[in-house]
């Protein structure tokens, strides 16, 4: 199977940026005007930084490797999960 | 013969009980065997059990025999045995009655150069190397948050439940897909780097891969030291990790992989953050940013009242006395609204304010220069401009002068006329002998007559 290519936002590159913002907030050397933009970018890019932490998808799947050749994707429920680990064969 | 005897003659057959017969090969083999030094390949050693004793199996291309080595004597090794290793065993062949199953009993052994399986590691590692695959500078960086992570591992087994439980824990938040391939045995090697490769052409989307299993003999882990699945790691574009059996176990795979893991939950623990620490992170950082703004804006504020006492007022002489009050009028309009807005708009008037009042010093300044320079530049152009006039003036007149036939005079060149018709001459054919003509020169000119000519 294969997914649409999603425009990825990267987290990394939000968390980066609001770090730099705070960063240079510190610093202390920004007029004031400047200093609200940046703080307005940084709680924009910190928000983008929850919103990639609560839109990621929660599942586990387990490919089918099809007749011809392809993959498909099926619900994979790791039937042991809950209970111990069963006799380790891998 | 006497067998076949036994078996044609029924009335006198001996029957002998399974005690008997195993007694009887047991104590055929001891008495043909005793002690016997034997070479091969040590395997399916786990390490002294509770009772110290040691269980292996000696092998080689063609066969294999179980073997014991008691406590006593195991103390005395002196190297500490390890699978695939080669090995020159000294003992008895001892077969144990309850269950009709022969052993080697292993008094003493000793290394015997480095087993095949080893030889074959090592060289395989040296090609690889030698290649390249296992330089750092190609590793690609893993993923900070990976959104869709694969798993290329036995569907079944305790290493996916180990790492699915360790993803789900850490970071709940994340699309895991199980790629299932067979991890030991034949075609293992082959099936597992095919799904690496299947990966990267069917799933761009995935940030990470764990490719690994669980525990087990050298031989059970071999597939992760074949070249094939070298390959297909190094080729992938989707970052790997490799987590293959226990933390003693090192394979091939783990040299060529992005990250190398000890277990696979290891594996699952280096490929994504804790989702709770990240979350903490972020409170941090939300709380770092207002801080630092409130801290700014104190800063203006404080500016501001100093602004009001006309400290930094009295610096600024193009200011208007006025301005200085406009300013208070409107702290003060904002004090009162701000007494009645809410923390956050309190902070953003706040911010306003000082915006507003912090910058106006600065921007009469700026003013004040601008007007300054463009004088500046307006004189600088006038003055500029009329001498362009005047140099233009000087070069026209030149021009002029230089085309003007008086010039040309001059230059010792004359003009001669017909004194009669007062016709230019420009050919001798115009007058003859007996005529008057006059002569222009630079200055004055000259009556004369014509005495001759020549054409």
């Amino acid at each position: 199977m294969t997914d649409k290519p999603v425009k990825k936002e990267k987290f990394e590159d939000y968390l980066r940026q609001v770090e730099e913002t705070v960063k240079s907030l510190e610093g202390g050397k920004l007029g004031l005007e400047e200093s609200i933009e940046k703080y307005e970018t940084g709680i924009k890019a910190l928000r983008q930084c929850y919103a990639i932490l609560d839109q990621a998808e929660k599942k586990i799947q387990l490919l089918v490797k099809e007749k011809d050749g392809s993959l498909s994707a099926k619900d994979f429920d790791p039937g042991a999960e809950d209970k111990p680990a069963k006799k380790k064969e891998a | 013969m006497a067998q076949a005897a036994e078996s044609l003659q029924p009335s006198e057959r001996k029957i002998l009980t399974v005690g008997d017969l195993t007694r009887r090969i047991k104590k055929s083999i001891e008495d043909a065997i005793r002690y016997v030094w034997v070479a091969g390949e040590l395997s399916n050693y786990k390490g002294p059990g509770p009772s110290g004793h040691l269980y292996f199996t000696l092998k080689d291309s063609e066969s294999q025999i179980p073997c014991a080595m008691w406590k006593g004597m195991a103390n005395r090794l002196r190297f500490e045995p390890e699978n695939g290793m080669e090995v020159i065993a000294f003992g008895k062949v001892d077969v144990y009655l309850p269950y009709g199953k022969y052993q080697l009993i292993v008094e003493d052994m000793e290394p015997r150069g480095v087993g095949s399986l080893q030889l074959k590691f090592e060289q395989l590692k040296e090609k690889l190397q030698k290649e390249g695959l296992f330089e750092q500078a190609r590793k690609r960086p893993l993923p900070f948050l990976p959104r869709k992570i694969a798993l290329v591992t036995s569907p079944t087994g305790a290493a996916v439940q180990d790492m699915l439980r360790t993803l789900r824990t850490r970071c709940p938040a994340l699309h895991i897909v199980v790629y299932p391939v067979k991890v030991q045995g034949d075609g293992a090697a082959e099936e597992i780097a095919a799904a690496i490769g299947h990966l990267n052409l069917a799933m761009a989307d995935i940030d990470v891969m764990i490719v690994g299993r669980g525990g087990g003999s050298i031989e059970d882990l071999w597939a992760f030291n074949e070249e094939v699945v070298a390959r297909a790691i190094h080729a992938s574009r989707i970052p790997v990790i490799s987590a293959v059996g226990h933390e003693t176990d090192t394979t091939i795979a783990d040299f060529v992989a992005d990250l190398r893991a000890l277990t696979p939950t290891d594996g699952a623990v280096k490929a994504v953050p804790k989702l709770d620490d990240l979350v903490l992170s972020l409170d941090d950082l939300d709380s770092k940013l207002r801080r630092a703004l409130r801290t700014r804006a104190d800063l203006s504020r404080s500016q501001l009242d100093g602004l009001r006492d006309g400290r930094a007022l009295g610096r600024i002489e193009d200011l208007p006395q006025q301005l200085g009050q406009r300013l208070d009028e409107l702290k003060e309009r904002l004090d009162v609204g701000v007494g009645q807005a809410s923390f956050y708009q309190r902070e953003r008037l706040d911010l306003l304010k000082a915006s507003l009042t912090a910058d106006l010093p600065r921007l009469a300044e700026a003013g004040r220069r601008r007007v300054e320079h463009l004088t500046d530049l307006l004189r600088s152009d006038a003055r500029r401009s009329l001498e362009t006039a005047k140099a233009r003036l000087r070069q026209a007149a030149a021009s002029l002068e230089a085309l003007s036939p008086v010039a040309i005079l001059g230059r010792g060149y004359s003009i001669t006329r017909l004194a009669s018709t007062q016709e230019i001459l420009k050919d001798a054919a115009q007058v003859k002998a007996g005529d008057r003509i006059v002569t222009r020169l630079g200055a004055g000119q000259i009556e004369s007559k014509v005495e001759g000519k020549q054409p």
